[in-house]
């Protein structure tokens, strides 16, 4: 509505159309908590409309029906406005009319480093299943990592590690499993132990990092056995990478379990028909594990007649690979901002 | 482990398919690594006979061939020196396919040529393309190369785990194959060949390094190529042939794992072979063409002069079979792993031999090989065999026993096998039942224990059928340790507060020698890694920020506007002395780097530069998070332009600030703030768990100041005085304007503070708060001169 009116009508034509400029403005600036006392101004028993419906009685006969019908008007627009703006109004804001698809307001947060993420995943199954976490050294002695593992010098098992070795005599760990003769040397079984951290080797390509992370898991107590371990593994597995994934526990080759065992899951890409990633086989190695050797416990004190135990290990930026579809390990390491942000 | 799937099956009497063949070898723990199907199609290269050979006039580097199919004689231009008339060779005709190239009727230097005679090499069969591959003379000419020779096969590599020295054999693989069948392999059994005793002793000097010596002796043969047949099969497991003696070493080898070594007889001084240490100052020129330097540890074989081979890893050059011996002397021994493998490492010298003696060969496998060496070189080199002759130092080598307990097997696998079960799973690999105990076959030095069996036992039966159980465990709770808590809840705060966590590597550029004082020291003696991958990766790591830095700086080169990034993890603090233990601690740091625009996260905010207060505020939250009382001190250190130090209880927990631009050599125009703190020393710091005090109900005041001040006074040299005046109903002091510029005179800030006031005891008045307001305004223009406004 946008008429004006002739000037020769009673002056309460014009007064109204006031009250209605002025109802707009006052509108425009009030924020949510305003429109109540909005509506007892011009609503209310001693608001202005009502002010003007006192006017009625001086405007001439042949305008009162048409003055009566535009206050009346006036009445249920100015009321229907306010109560659909009660409705719609944001609390806080004092605009009429806002874009709501403009961003919300908010503060930037960071992220975790991929590794972390897939890691603390790794450890809260682990805790929930009774583990506990330990951490050991980076710097390690020739004993720990090898020796008491049953690596024995002179044997080409050693060659499965490639050492960094260190002036002081000592090298960096070449996994994680020294944490177990930590651990087993400061206690008493029953063990069961979840222990991440870095380790390092000397070799550097798209799968190969100097530095990288492993955890390892152990639990030595009375009547542990393989069956135990494969309950165990399997469950990981199908926290980690889905209800509907496959193990497959394959003979291998560790000096410090025996029986051991290298664990497969179907392929996560193509669900075991064969792909690029599990080079056509259908399946993909994550982790090493087995029973640990008697060698192994007696160098700790242990009486292996009387304990056993399991033990596995998994390299974390593999797992991280897989779950995220990264194919080269060192943009870990690189900690470009653009790759650190993708895993917010 | 490279071999053909034809090899394997013929040490088998039964046929397997390829795929069940697979199968069962993954799944006894031999990892297939690639499989690979040979099957070269040659329609258009067939055999044909060269009638004559002439010069061709254009070239003395090419030859004129005529050549015959059978149908026709057709000329051929070839540059091979091998070709002679009578000799039948592969021809590739006109319009057939050679490593993807087209065959055309061309002409070479003005001589038409039709099609071309091939090398091995280049039909893709063989190392060698020196010359045209010579075919048997007996061949048909005019069949398709298909047709002449068995090509087909499938090549298997497999991945042999270190204790499986068994199985770097075509023989110990089909064992494994045929085991996983139940079935046996083929016995080769080659006939014993009559004659006199060699004239060659052997003198064993060292007979627990090589507890068996086996020998061969051999006349008239004639050295030369072997045939196809055998260089095509060398050829496909990756073995370069060499001449039909040394091809001979190598089969075996591939064949039943037992490494040989020819010499040519006649080089032998004495007629005397002595296995003996090497003596001080000894070298050899090995196989390889290098000279080796000997060491007193190294088991050598020698004659009566010199040394003639390194034992067990390679034979030497002069004592070698060469194109013109005539007497050949083949060895056959058993040496001891860990010397052949310490001086192999010494020597960084490897060879197959020296791979197969490290991991534990067949000794009852010597005669065999003596056996099969004899018999091959009659048919391939036309020798006399003069007896073979072994020394068995240890003539009554047993058999080790192992005894095996069924409820220990029960016990460690979880599924309850019979003995009679355990008994026939535990045959199928040799391993035969023997009063209580199991014998163990020669071939199995790997086996010693009763938990070797165990193994064995879950690995034939196969792991697929140990049932999972359900473990039944106490489970103790114990909490982790308060500083991998501690960790935690710094990284949670720090992305909170919009830090990217980094992980960077533990070892750094040793030009990296910066000290914080008082928190960092620069190592002394700084673990040095002997053999890093590059010298900017050399030592260890003493702070986090080279890391840091390097990762922000890149991220920047990137074009990333605004680097808010953090990393906790170790740091290396170095040894006390230069020898050093070798349990030198490493602590726990976190860092944080920030540097260049902050980037606005919503509408009405601008842009602007990072700086102290933004990493000051992250600190500041971290703390917070924590619940430790910390208190900043202003700095003095070369590395930062302005800085603090972050105390509690007088223990350094930290520093941060802005670092100096000299510091920074790197490529960067960016202003960079930094901090790093102990996290050991914050646990130490932590408070006890939060205690709930009562709620105060009484109603609090708040009045607000504002005032011009001199710019040089500090935030909290404005608080301490609020807080001097020791009026105990202020409750709490808050910052919240500080503006410097437009209407403003020089030298002077505007501040606005806000103060709330509450009585412990009783409703506060208006009155009481507002007087102890007016006290505190009256003691700050005293004292601090500031205006009120
Ligand atoms: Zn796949």
């Amino acid at each position: 509505m946008n008429n004006s009116y002739p000037t020769n009508l009673s002056p309460v034509f014009q007064q109204a159309e006031d009250l209605k400029k002025q109802f707009s403005s006052d509108l425009a600036q009030a924020a949510s908590d305003d429109l109540p006392q909005l509506k007892i101004k011009y609503l209310g028993r001693n608001g202005l409309i009502t002010s003007l419906f006192n006017e009625l009685g001086n405007a001439t006969r042949e305008e009162k029906p048409k003055l009566g019908k535009l206050l009346n008007e006036l009445k249920n627009e100015l009321s229907q406005t306010l109560e659909t703006m009660q409705k719609t109004k944001v609390p806080g804001t004092n605009t009429a009319s806002y874009d709501v698809t403009l961003p919300g307001r908010t503060h930037e947060t960071g992220t975790l480093h991929p590794l972390t993420t897939v890691l603390q995943e790794i450890c809260v199954f682990f805790e929930n299943m009774g583990f506990t976490v330990a951490e050991g050294p980076d710097i390690e002695s020739e004993y720990n990592n090898f020796t008491a593992l049953n690596i024995l010098n002179n044997h080409p098992a050693r060659d499965m590690h490639d050492t960094f070795y260190l002036d002081s005599g000592g090298l960096l760990r070449t996994h994680t499993s020294p944490v177990q003769i930590r651990v087993m040397q400061n206690g008493k079984p029953p063990f069961r132990v979840i222990a991440p951290g870095k380790v390092y080797r000397c070799d550097s390509d798209l799968r190969h990092s100097p530095m990288f992370h492993q955890v390892e898991g152990f639990c030595v107590g009375e009547g542990i056995h393989f069956g135990h371990l494969k309950y165990l593994l399997k469950l990981f597995a199908k926290k980690i990478f889905g209800e509907s994934v496959k193990l497959r526990f394959r003979p291998s080759f560790f000096p410090f379990t025996e029986p051991s065992a290298e664990v497969d899951i179907s392929c996560v890409i193509c669900r075991g028909k064969g792909c690029r990633t599990c080079s056509n086989s259908g399946w993909i190695e994550i982790l090493g594990a087995g029973m640990i050797h008697p060698n192994v416990l007696h160098n700790v004190r242990l009486d292996p007649e009387h304990f056993s135990g399991y033990a596995f290990g998994m390299g974390v930026e593999r797992i991280a690979m897989l779950k995220y579809g990264i194919g080269d390990i060192r943009l870990f390491f690189e900690n470009n901002h653009d790759f650190l942000v993708q895993f917010k | 482990m490279k071999l053909t799937f034809n090899w394997l099956k013929e040490h088998l009497d039964f046929s397997p398919t390829l795929e069940e063949t697979l199968t069962n070898l993954t799944m006894l723990g031999l990892e297939v690594e690639e499989v690979n199907p040979v099957n070269p199609l040659f329609p258009a290269v067939i055999s044909a006979r060269i009638e004559s050979v002439e010069n061709h006039p254009g070239s003395s580097q090419m030859k004129i061939c005529s050549v015959s199919d059978g149908h026709e004689t057709l000329p051929v231009v070839c540059g091979a020196m091998n070709v002679r008339p009578g000799m039948i060779v592969p021809l590739a005709k006109p319009s057939s396919e050679i490593l993807g190239k087209t065959i055309q009727v061309a002409s070479i230097a003005g001589i038409n040529s039709y099609g071309m005679l091939c090398s091995e090499k280049e039909l893709q069969i063989g190392f060698d393309q020196t010359g045209i591959l010579e075919l048997e003379q007996d061949t048909v000419i005019g069949k398709t190369l298909n047709e002449i020779l068995s090509l087909n096969d499938t090549v298997i590599d497999l991945s042999i785990t270190p204790n499986r020295g068994d199985c770097l054999s075509v023989r110990g693989i089909a064992r494994e194959v045929a085991a996983s069948f139940s079935q046996k392999i083929l016995k080769k059994e080659p006939p014993i060949p009559a004659g006199k005793k060699t004239q060659i002793k052997v003198e064993i000097q060292e007979k627990t390094q090589c507890p068996v010596y086996g020998g061969a002796f051999l006349t008239n043969v004639k050295i030369g190529t072997s045939p196809f047949a055998m260089r095509y099969r060398l050829f496909l497991a990756g073995i370069r042939p060499i001449n039909n003696i040394a091809d001979i070493t190598n089969f075996i080898l591939i064949d039943i794992g037992q490494p040989m070594h020819a010499f040519d007889h006649d080089k032998i001084a004495g007629k005397k072979i002595i296995v003996r240490k090497a003596r001080k100052g000894e070298s050899i020129l090995a196989l390889d063409g290098l000279n080796y330097d000997l060491h007193d540890e190294d088991l050598v074989i020698a004659d009566e002069h010199q040394v003639l081979a390194i034992a067990g890893i390679m034979g030497g050059e002069l004592s070698s079979v060469h194109a013109d011996t005539k007497n050949v002397f083949f060895e056959s021994a058993c040496f001891d792993p860990v010397t052949v493998r310490r001086t192999s490492r010494r020597l960084n010298l490897n060879s197959e031999s020296s791979y197969r003696f490290e991991r534990g060969i067949d000794r009852e496998a010597i005669p065999l090989s003596l056996l099969l060496a004899s018999n091959m070189s009659r048919n391939l080199a036309g020798g006399n065999i003069i007896h073979p002759r072994i020394n068995l130092h240890d003539k009554i080598f047993k058999r080790k026993k192992i005894l095996l307990r069924t409820e220990r097997c029960h016990a460690l696998l979880g599924l309850k096998l019979k003995e009679k079960e355990i008994e026939r799973i535990l045959t199928r690999i040799d391993i035969k039942k023997s009063g209580k105990h199991y014998l163990i076959p020669s071939f199995r030095s790997d086996l010693e224990k009763e938990i070797d069996l165990i193994e064995e036992i879950a690995r034939v039966h196969g792991y697929d059928r140990i049932p999972e159980t359900h473990e039944k465990v106490e489970i103790l709770y114990t909490s982790p340790s308060p500083l991998i808590q501690l960790t935690q809840t710094i990284k949670a705060t720090l992305v909170q507060a919009g830090f990217l966590e980094t992980i960077n590597y533990s070892f750094m550029d040793p030009k990296n020698n910066f000290s914080l004082e008082g928190f960092i020291e620069k190592p002394l003696f700084p673990e040095i890694i002997l053999n890093p991958l590059s010298p900017s990766q050399s030592v260890m790591r003493h702070s986090l920020l080279p890391g840091l830095v390097q990762s922000a700086v890149n991220s920047r080169h990137y074009g990333t506007a605004g680097i808010k990034m953090f990393e906790t993890g170790c740091v290396f603090p170095g040894k006390k002395s230069k020898s050093g233990s070798t349990d030198s601690p490493q602590v726990s740091h976190t860092g944080l780097i920030l540097t260049g625009t902050h980037v606005p996260s919503s509408l009405g905010e601008s842009a602007r530069k990072l700086d102290f207060l933004d990493l000051k505020g992250a600190i500041e939250m971290m703390f917070n998070k924590l619940r430790i009382p910390v208190e900043f001190e202003p700095l003095e250190n070369h590395l930062f332009q302005t800085g603090l130090k972050a105390t509690c209880r007088e223990i350094i927990l930290g520093m941060f600030g802005e670092l100096s631009a000299n510091f920074i050599k790197q490529d960067c125009k960016d202003t960079l703030f930094y901090g790093e703190f102990s996290n050991e020393k914050m646990v130490s710091c932590l408070p006890p768990e939060i205690q709930y005090s009562p709620l105060n109900r009484l109603p609090a005041i708040t009045e607000d100041m504002s005032f011009l001040a001199d710019q040089n006074i500090t935030h909290q040299e404005i608080v301490s005085t609020i807080r001097k005046c020791g009026i105990t109903l202020l409750e709490a002091v808050k910052l919240f304007d500080i503006y410097q510029g437009k209407g403003i005179p020089d030298g002077k800030k505007s501040m606005a503070y806000s103060l709330t006031y509450r009585d412990k005891q009783t409703t506060l008045t208006m009155e009481a708060a507002h007087a102890s307001h007016e006290q505190i305004k009256e003691n700050l223009k005293k004292e601090l001169n500031v205006e009120f406004r």
